[in-house]
């Protein structure tokens, strides 16, 4: 029995003595940025030659993007991970670069607004349009929401609903569109 | 003290020897030959039944064996003195006397020497740890081969009052009794497996093929392992080992129509005649995607490894162990599960499909689990006094858990949650007999952990690194004054230390109140962040008291009361993360207090020979019973979120189980399960969530496989649906003509109940002891019916798994 119990307390004072060594108590963990947060979307808008940049950050109930009536408007949509203030991230080049796992998506019921794909859209690998610039036509005065889709791997291109385009969604906001005349 | 203790042993010896004969001399005669005997053979040195042991009534033409519990029962005696034979593999056989009729039950305890492994003494002897005062239930070795290549869950979902709460098909955790993770301790081998139980889409990290008996032990008796385990505890064991030149093998594979895999197992055990054992278990098992009744259920294939290694000496006055166990799986998580928003939720359970239905494939994609157990263990034990026994364990654990998700870009390759926690756990147990009535035992306790986050995933961390220091110190006493009664208390008392690292939006921190309620934390300013060193420390105190009754030889009385507390754990103090199975936002909560559950249960045993039961009622009063619930919306870029927050509540579980067992004939058997429970949220008046709804299971078995030949077996199990659920169901806006409309979300209606049938066909050639080929064939959900499971928290997303058949072939030798 001798032989036996001291080298066995012996192995058991080693393990444990090494595995107390090996731990990490005092080290402060490191500081993590979310990678593939989106947290700022940015609307830029042009008409007439000119553009107005409007901005959505993350914890915004509300959204407005204020037009004008029976006009053209080419709407650029772009997506920014800014968790760290000092090194925002855009986030377009990789939905262009996957094109074919991404899809913008305007949720559109309204009367007065119609949203077209524009042939200066970045385009995936069968051609169809990203959804990353658009044409907004205004027809009336009124208010509607439209609502904006990122889709990750959705399970077809083209659809009329959000239904239609399956996956997920990474972003989804409701924008306020106020026409007047 | 050690003269004292063995004098009276002799004394005690000869007293109960006296008794012995005092009693059979004044057996009470009568001319009716309708008796019968009945008795239980155990082991002295290990409190293990006998099994297979001959038995032979001499002058008489009974012959009989004994039972997985070492029972055995002989009828039609006449009144009178008898000759009972004994023999048993690793024994000389032995001859006792009787006396019919019977008046208390018996038991012959059976000692193995190493020198003189045949010896075996006899007595009326009083105590006995297999004489029970909880309510146990379990799966013998026959019972396991049959779920060979399944997993834990889903193995004792065979019993009453075990249901399984799964995420998809290949996570499944046990509830016992409404209570899951944290809740239930699983041990094996001695050890508590500690494995980040704490979240719900987790399964125990062990392969059940190692083990050749799983017991629940729902009462009292398992305060050595722990006291916050108010569901039970779930012991795995190997089977004894024999003091003799043994060599037993068994390889066997199961093959599986569903998922279209199978796996491929190999054990291997040995031992010599010095006490010298070791064992070997190899477990290989891959499945493709699963099928619902119609559909392919994408990405729930599953990859599992699994290896053990033992080896010890056991010379009866000493011994030790050396264990290593190691597990690594890898389980596909359905694909259509993985939603970005809630409007992706509400897509998902509005279609009776699921989402994303692709061809079968092997290949595991995303979002899988890939999860790693290391278990290493070295015991020692040695005996004293010759009614003295103590013992040293020493544990280490390695979990690591990998989960991977749905991500873009270079991240894809990366894990979204990557965590490993280390334990060590340090045991010095002693046990001792004080005269021949009562057992105390107890022991200390000491515990590390270190769980660590890897930052790399690019993720917040969902479980902040801590370290977790524990110290125990238990103890219990049993007193068993007479064959009939047994009692038994004990108590432990547990602190528990953890000291976390943790980062906070520093939005969060102050909305939450932590830093008006922790002025003491220290903190980092990291900008957006802050990182806050968090002590927390808890002391636990919980006790038991078991008491079992046999008013007849095969006739029991139980009565348990526990009481239980239980340290929040990690996940409840400290989630913080997005769900994408639930499109929720977790939260975990500082404050917390320890939880408290006050058990009561009374059942009744009944073990005759055609008509076996076992029923028990049971009643839980829970204080600061900790569950996560809806708590509001954040709003984010994916839309609002619903926001699920860890908090306690008063309330109460309550419940029946019921197991029965008929067998009219030696060729037909009748088995029936059924377990009811209700859970009681008092703090908001309305249910628990997650509560197993009733289940009923029925067996018609013919030819019940003994030594060999062919069985056949029918099962049938219906549950049905929960009627009884809290609501927790949230509005989301829908565009309904440039408009925002609210449209409720159902997340809270229970599916409809179902029937489900087996078919099992066994057949079994045995030509030595231990030398059989066993081949079946199970067909699970023989009608291919389509449902849905309460407790699959991805039943949104698609039906359960539909017809499987299963061939299985072990070859023993």
């Amino acid at each position: 029995m001798k032989t036996f119990k001291y080298p066995l307390f012996g192995a058991l004072l080693a393990i444990g003595l090494l595995l107390t060594q090996c731990s990490k108590d005092d080290d402060t963990p490191e500081l993590v940025n979310e990678e593939e947060v989106i947290n700022r979307v940015t609307f830029d808008v042009t008409a007439d030659g000119s553009t107005t940049t409007y901005t959505w950050e993350e914890g915004a109930t509300s959204f407005s993007l204020p037009l004008k009536a029976n006009k053209a408007y080419e709407v650029a949509v772009s997506f920014f991970n800014a968790t760290d203030p000092a090194d925002v991230e855009a986030i377009n080049p990789e939905v262009i670069e996957e094109a074919d796992e991404h899809q913008v998506f305007y949720e559109n019921s309204s009367s007065f607004v119609a949203i077209a794909s524009v042939s200066s859209d970045n385009k995936d690998s069968a051609g169809n349009p990203l959804g990353l610039k658009t044409a907004w036509t205004t027809t009336a005065a009124g208010e509607a929401v439209v609502r904006l889709y990122l889709i990750h791997e959705p399970s077809t291109k083209s659809g009329t609903s959000r239904a239609d385009f399956g996956g997920e969604t990474d972003v989804q906001i409701d924008i306020n569109v106020a026409v007047t005349e | 003290m050690s003269l004292l203790l063995s004098n009276f042993t002799r004394e005690w010896v000869v007293f109960t020897g006296s008794l012995f004969f005092l009693f059979l001399s004044s057996a009470w005669g009568q001319e009716n030959c309708s008796y019968s005997f009945q008795a239980q053979l155990i082991d002295l040195h290990e409190d293990s039944p006998l099994v297979d042991a001959r038995i032979v009534l001499l002058g008489t033409d009974k012959i009989t064996s004994s039972t997985e519990e070492g029972r055995f029962q002989i009828q039609g005696l006449c009144p009178g003195t008898y000759k009972i034979k004994f023999s048993h593999p690793l024994c000389d056989p032995q001859t006792k006397t009787i006396q019919i009729p019977q008046k208390k039950p018996f038991v012959f305890h059976l000692e193995h020497h190493v020198n003189t492994l045949a010896e075996i003494i006899v007595s009326e002897e009083s105590f006995k740890k297999i004489r029970k005062s909880q309510v146990e239930s379990g799966l013998n070795t026959n019972e396991l081969i049959r779920q060979q290549g399944g997993n834990l869950a889903t193995a004792l979902s065979e019993l009453s009052g075990v249901n399984k709460l799964q995420t998809g098909t290949g996570l499944a955790k046990p509830i016992i009794h409404g209570m899951y993770g944290s809740r239930v301790g699983i041990v094996m081998d001695g050890v508590r497996l500690q494995d980040q139980e704490w979240g719900a889409d987790h399964a125990p990290t062990l392969d059940i093929n190692v083990a050749d008996n799983i017991k629940i032990i729902k009462g009292a008796g398992v305060l050595r392992y722990g006291g916050d385990t108010p569901g039970g505890i779930i012991v795995l064991q190997k089977n004894r080992k024999a003091f003799q030149d043994t060599l037993i093998n068994r390889i066997g594979t199961t093959l599986e129509s569903n998922g279209r895999g199978g796996g491929l197992f190999a054990k291997s055990q040995w031992s010599n005649g010095l006490g010298s054992y070791a064992q070997f278990n190899i477990t290989a098992k891959r499945l493709g995607d699963l099928m619902t009744s119609e559909d392919v259920l994408s990405n729930t294939g599953l990859v599992e490894k699994a290896f053990a290694l033992t080896w010890g000496r056991n010379k009866i006055q000493s011994g030790w162990e050396a264990s290593y166990r190691f597990y690594d799986t890898q389980i596909g998580i359905l694909r259509s599960a993985h939603v970005g928003n809630t409007g992706d939720l509400a897509r998902a359970i509005a279609s009776p499909k699921p989402i994303i239905i692709e061809p079968f494939t092997y290949s595991l994609g995303v979002p899988r689990q890939e999860n790693q157990h290391h278990n290493g263990k070295l015991s020692y034990f040695k005996r004293f006094h010759e009614v003295s026994k103590w013992e040293l364990n020493y544990n280490v654990q390695w979990n690591h858990r990998q989960e991977f998700d749905v991500r873009r870009g270079e991240l894809k390759k990366r894990p979204a949650i990557d965590l490993s926690l280390w334990t060590q756990d340090l045991e010095v147990f002693l046990e001792t007999r004080l005269g021949q009535n009562y057992k105390l035992s107890g022991g200390l306790s000491g515990k590390i952990q270190d769980n660590f986050s890897d930052p790399e995933t690019g993720v917040k961390r969902l479980i902040p690194d801590h370290n977790k220091y524990q110290w125990a110190a238990f103890s219990s006493l049993q007193y068993a004054p007479d064959n009939q009664w047994n009692i038994d208390a004990g108590f432990r008392f547990e602190g528990i230390h953890y000291s976390a690292q943790k980062y906070y939006d520093e939005k969060d921190w102050m909305n939450r109140g932590y830093a008006v309620d922790f002025p003491n934390i220290s903190i980092v300013d990291y900008g957006t962040q802050l990182l806050a060193a968090i002590d927390l420390n808890f002391l636990t105190f919980s006790s038991s008291l078991g008491i079992g009754y046999n008013w007849t030889p095969t006739q029991q009385l139980l009565f348990n009361f526990n009481h239980s507390e239980r340290t929040p754990n990690p996940s409840e103090l400290f989630s913080d993360g997005l769900h994408h199975a639930l499109a929720t936002i977790e939260y975990g909560e500082l404050r917390l207090q320890k939880e408290q559950v006050n058990k009561w249960i009374l059942g009744v045993d009944s073990q005759q020979e055609k008509f076996q039961y076992a029923a028990s009622v049971y009643y839980s009063d829970l204080r600061n019973y900790i569950i996560i619930e809806p708590n509001g919306f954040e709003q984010t870029v994916r839309g609002a979120f619903p926001v699920w927050q860890y908090q306690s509540v008063m309330g109460n579980l309550a419940g029946m189980d019921l197991d029965l067992v008929y067998s009219p004939r030696p060729w037909l058997q009748y088995k029936l399960t059924n377990s009811v429970i209700r859970g009681h949220d008092r703090t908001r008046d309305r249910p628990l969530i997650d509560i197993p709804p009733f289940s009923l299971r029925q067996q018609l078995t013919l030819m019940p496989l003994q030594k060999g030949g062919w069985e056949i077996s029918l099962k049938h199990h219906y549950t049905a649906q929960q009627t009884r659920f809290p609501d927790n169901n949230f509005d989301y806006n829908r565009l309904v003509d440039g408009a925002l409309a609210a449209t409720s979300i159902d997340i809270s209606t229970p599916p409809k109940g179902f029937h489900l049938w087996e078919v099992n066909w066994a057949f079994r050639i045995q030509n030595k002891a231990r030398k059989f080929w066993d081949f079946r064939i199970i067909v699970d959900n023989l009608t291919n019916t389509s449902y849905r499971n309460y407790l699959n928290r991805l039943r949104f997303y698609a039906d359960e798994m539909g017809r499987n058949i299963k061939l299985q072939v072990n070859y023993n030798f």
